[in-house]
């Protein structure tokens, strides 16, 4: 069990610019990278552990960034634990065992999330972008839509799980959202091209 | 470099269509790839019949013929200024009015299967949310049925 537990901290260690960090940190910087180029545009990239992260992701390297002017950064918002069943936590389940689960689970939450930002922001640090990588916690609407507006980004990336109709209403999608209430220039990059481009 | 066919939408002559166009200048336009097509959708003759005109027959016929001619124009005309923005920046360009007796928001998006877009652009009215729910928004309803990616432009706010 030890041995499980230093490892994971290790882990951790590993992805982190710091190693400061309270564990019920609402956002952590996980990795930057500076570069000497004059910063004139923020790019902010919301990324998740899907396929449609990956397409929004290699869309933008290939169409949109520029290194030469561009600060990208990546967010990852990693969703809250939830105790309890739908009506809330239940009296007979309030207990140590229960808390140090929810604790585990947050940490595994925290570690992948760690672990993705640190992926995507290697690549781009391999081709010598300025990278600011923050992993957060909550709800991704309203901390992407916050994030945005803090950084000042001048456009925001996202993939997009083309939700129809009735699941848009009742889920919400992120995409809508964000484009509504953000004030910069949103692009919404759609699954893989059905043309079999790119 | 792979070739780009960018689809932009635009609502003629206005402050987020002008916008929408420096913007993309600026941002993400690239004379070597892009292949630009100025879009704008006239939807004609759904809102009212002849008959509501009061006029005689004939003449309301030519009245409209001639009203529909004349918005035309002016969407070709403003249209026509981009086309010399983008010209400027060195950028292939092309002007695109469709016609259409049906709904704006399918022609777009029709348009831009067909020409098997690489990205659709378009700009995002300013709508509160109560109007957003009556009226509905047309960027809304072609970035959640475009079959590529959507860039819609924002921040005329920010610069006023």
């Amino acid at each position: 069990m030890s041995t499980e537990e230093s490892n994971q901290k290790t882990t951790e260690q590993k992805y982190l610019a710091t190693t400061d960090i309270s564990e019920n940190d609402h956002e952590t910087i996980v990795t930057t990278h500076d570069t000497l180029n004059p910063i004139t545009r923020v790019v902010l990239i919301a990324l998740d552990h899907s396929d449609y992260s990956k397409n929004a992701f290699e869309w933008a390297v290939k169409n949109f960034l520029r290194k030469e002017s561009d600060l990208v950064v990546l967010v990852n918002v990693r969703p809250l634990v939830y105790t309890g069943g739908p009506l809330g936590p239940s009296a007979l389940s309030v207990g140590y065992m229960e808390i140090s689960n929810v604790y585990h689970i947050d940490e595994q939450y925290r570690t992948n999330s760690y672990q993705l930002l640190h992926e995507y922001g290697t690549k781009l640090k391999a081709q010598d972008f300025a990278v600011k990588a923050i992993s957060m916690r909550g709800d991704p609407r309203d901390e992407i839509t916050s994030k945005a507006k803090e950084v000042d980004a001048d456009t925001l990336i996202l993939g997009s799980r083309g939700l129809g109709i009735f699941k848009r209403a009742f889920l919400g999608s992120t995409s809508d959202y964000c484009v509504h209430n953000c004030d910069c220039t949103v692009i919404i990059v759609k699954g893989s091209d059905p043309h079999g481009q790119h | 470099m792979k070739p780009r066919k960018v689809v932009v939408a635009l609502d003629s002559s206005t402050k987020e269509a002008t916008y929408t166009i420096d913007w993309i200048i600026e941002n993400f336009l690239n004379p070597e790839r892009d292949d630009v097509h100025l879009v704008s959708a006239l939807s004609l003759s759904s809102d009212f019949e002849a008959t509501e005109l009061e006029m005689n027959v004939d003449y309301a016929a030519e009245y409209i013929m001639n009203w529909e001619k004349e918005i035309e124009k002016k969407t070709q005309d403003s249209l026509d200024e981009y086309l010399q923005k983008l010209k400027a920046a060195n950028i292939a360009a092309k002007v695109e009015i469709i016609k259409s007796k049906t709904d704006t928001r399918n022609i777009i998006l029709d348009y831009t299967q067909k020409e098997k877009a690489d990205i659709l652009i378009m700009g995002s009215r300013d709508l509160s949310t109560w109007k957003r729910l009556f009226v509905g928004s047309f960027s809304d309803y072609c970035q959640q049925n475009a079959h590529c990616p959507v860039l819609i432009v924002k921040g005329l706010q920010r610069t006023l």
